[in-house]
């Protein structure tokens, strides 16, 4: 728990039967289902969602040169 | 005075108005409901599509106008694309509330004007008028020079683009800067009659059965709408958020669907991107709180200067990966462009996937192109393909008017990686095969290849049983990979979207996109009773959607005999996925076959596809076409 701040709930886009705990404010988050890194967006202060994958060393974090 | 059917004679000039009877309204509602009855009863069997015979039927939901978000108008006829069979759409945006309000709830248009005409519907007058100063001009121009004939600024415009006038066959009908009824060519079809546009304007409002009570539900359904986790993002980001999760699920076409995940797209393609980069203000359509529509402009590079209202997630889906481009301004350019002519984003970035493939493998070459260099993502080619498309000129001109022979013209091995339905293009964003309630319900809609009938979004969220039972009334796995309960599901989607296409409503503000909080068919019932003052159960709303469903299946067989081999997902879903993460997902097509039967035993359907005497007479369909209107 991070100290005052708030817990919300995401589903995991890669496994999607997960579910992510982000705080109020948190730029990144990892699926404990699945271990994927995601970059996270604010909307609203209180409605957070999922941007992208957290980008590692090159600029994809995906299965890059495949297409 | 609302409730009336116009029936416009382009040939003659001539129009006949009759009132449409409450137990028409009853067995079929409005939008797309009653215009499936005025097409199986006025088309005469076996009718070219882009004959003078054809009939063009526009139709305002039953509610539309009245409730919030009630915004959309269905165009029916015999589809110009694929294979003649059964071809319908519907748009947001004013029109059809402007339509009511000038005293029409739909209007059936059949022959074909002697030169370019436009007809202007205001406050129960049918005027027509000459078209030749807007053909030719695009739908940007087209709306201004129309406003302007006419003299009032707050008339609202339904028209074909360039496209449209050229006949080509995937072809939309447009309403404003964007929003477009697009999929099965009803474009083509008016351009066929010479149609250019519809303007219509009214000021004598609406009679509804109580309207306290009306106004009520209208407040209580903005409550429940705008309380929903899904409103905030969906009223900022549109369906432009959608790219996302298709993408990072792994269930995006990429390069024709060759793979299923676009690398490319990371940190390059996504909605806040889009809101910081191009985005200039919102927009809403007709009494709806979502404002999911957007206004952009491009500020730099070789587009600098380029605007217009959209994109959408299949624009970019569809003129992004489904191409191999990872560029916004791009996806912004063809945008704007594919609006002002007036055609389908789905099926025209569709075809210039195919061509790339086709390219790719060596299939086609410069020769055959007219010199287009068709590398993936080459911007400029794909530029000239939406050009040529649109004018009938070159290459691209060949694949809009040939759209469902292309393969044949083209000839070699380029039929193997077409994708179709129906003789429809292939959506081109999708790629749903591991999602099986999506793939059978998209397969099997009347259309052909039709994710707004099809898309059954809460098989993606694992949603718990009991959640799923509860909307479903019947357990439905929550693994969107498990075929459990999903002929159910597909079914049941089927009927509720075409119910909410029949109301007038938008799709985005009901369950159907994920939500599960959002408008279902208990308030459907609260607006039905507030406007007709009709007592009206869900159990009947459903049953309502069936028998539509019903009986544009039996437009199917009647026009195109073509029923379970039309209800085949595209031949790339049986192969397997290539990428995480749902590397190795594909569809079995004797586990496909087996939950057909079971959709079709769901449905009191024959192993053939066909609806049995037993069926129908239960719908009450077994006396159509019965000629009440």
């Amino acid at each position: 728990m991070s100290e005052g701040k708030k817990e919300y709930k995401l589903r995991c886009l890669k496994c999607l039967g997960g579910r992510i705990t982000v705080f109020t404010g948190d730029a990144t988050a990892r699926c404990s289902h699945c271990g994927q890194n995601w970059r996270i967006s604010w909307v609203t202060p209180e409605v957070a969602k999922i941007r992208g994958r957290v980008l590692e060393g090159s600029r994809h974090d995906g299965p890059s040169g495949h297409n | 005075m609302t409730d009336r059917l116009a029936i416009i004679d382009l040939t003659g000039e001539q129009v006949e108005i009759k009132d449409i009877p409450e137990e028409v309204q009853r067995m079929y509602l409005g939008g797309e409901g009653l215009n499936t009855y005025l097409l199986y009863t006025y088309l005469p069997p076996g009718v070219d599509p882009l004959s003078p015979d054809n009939v063009l039927i526009f139709g305002a939901g039953l509610i539309s106008g009245c409730d919030v978000s009630s915004s959309r108008f269905e165009v029916t006829s015999k589809s110009a694309e694929g294979q003649g069979g059964f071809g319908t759409s519907n748009s947001g945006g004013f029109w059809s509330a402007e339509l009511k309000y000038a005293g029409f709830q739909h209007l059936l248009i059949r022959g074909k004007a002697p030169r370019p005409t436009y007809l202007w519907i205001h406050d129960g007058e049918i005027e027509f008028r000459d078209a030749s100063f807007l053909w030719g001009h695009d739908t940007y121009e087209s709306i201004e020079l129309i406003l302007d004939d006419i003299g009032d600024r707050n008339a609202q415009v339904a028209m074909i683009g360039q496209a449209g006038e050229n006949l080509v066959k995937f072809a939309n009908i447009m309403h404003g800067l964007k929003r477009a009824a697009g999929r099965t060519g009803m474009g083509c079809i008016m351009g066929s009659k010479m149609l250019k546009a519809i303007a219509v304007r009214g000021t004598k409002g609406l009679r509804v059965n109580d309207p306290e009570k009306l106004l009520e539900t209208f407040a209580s359904h903005r409550r429940q709408i705008t309380s929903t986790k899904i409103y905030p993002v969906i009223s900022r980001y549109g369906t432009l958020t959608i790219f996302l999760i298709q993408n990072q699920s792994g269930m995006i076409s990429v390069k024709n669907n060759q793979y299923n995940y676009f690398a490319e797209a990371e940190g390059r393609l996504d909605d806040e991107i889009f809101e910081e980069q191009y985005k200039t203000k919102s927009l809403a359509c007709f009494g709806c709180p979502l404002r999911c529509s957007h206004r952009y402009r491009i500020n730099s590079g070789p587009y600098a200067g380029v605007w217009g209202e959209g994109p959408e997630f299949y624009m970019m889906a569809g003129f992004g990966p489904a191409v191999g481009n990872a560029d916004w301004d791009l996806i912004l350019a063809a945008n704007t462009l594919i609006n002002r002519y007036g055609l389908d984003v789905g099926s025209s970035s569709g075809y210039t996937a195919w061509l790339m493939e086709l390219w790719q493998r060596g299939i086609i070459t410069e020769k055959d192109t007219g010199g287009l260099n068709l590398d993936w993502g080459n911007k400029e080619a794909i530029l000239t393909l939406i050009h040529q498309m649109a004018k009938n000129e070159g290459f691209g001109g060949m694949i809009g008017q040939e759209a469902s022979r292309a393969a044949e013209i083209i000839g070699k091995d380029s039929g193997r990686y077409l994708y179709t339905q129906r003789g429809m293009m292939h959506e081109s964003p999708e790629n749903t095969r591991a999602s099986r309630a999506t793939t059978l319900a998209a397969a099997t809609a009347n259309r052909g290849s039709d994710h707004l009938k099809g898309r059954c979004a809460l098989e993606f969220f694992a949603m718990p049983p009991e959640v799923l039972a509860k909307i479903y009334g019947k357990p439905v796995a929550s693994d969107f990979r498990s075929w459990d309960g999903k002929a159910w599901m597909a079914t049941w989607t089927q009927h509720f979207t075409t119910v909410a296409d029949s109301l007038g409503y938008c799709k985005f503000a009901t369950i159907w996109p994920g939500s599960t909080h959002n408008l279902n068919y208990p308030q459907f019932c609260e607006t039905i009773k507030a406007v007709k003052g009709w007592d009206v159960t869900p159990e009947e709303l459903m049953e309502t959607g069936e028998r539509i469903w019903n009986l544009e299946r039996m437009f199917i067989q009647r026009e195109t005999g073509v029923l379970r081999e039309g209800d085949i997902p595209p031949s790339v879903y049986f192969e397997p996925q290539p990428l995480e993460p749902l590397k190795g997902e594909k569809l079995d097509r004797d586990e496909y076959d087996k939950r057909l039967d079971e959709y079709y035993g769901i449905r009191g359907w024959t192993r053939e596809g066909t609806p049995t005497p037993e069926t129908l007479k239960r719908l009450k369909l077994d006396r159509e076409p019965s000629h009440l209107l």
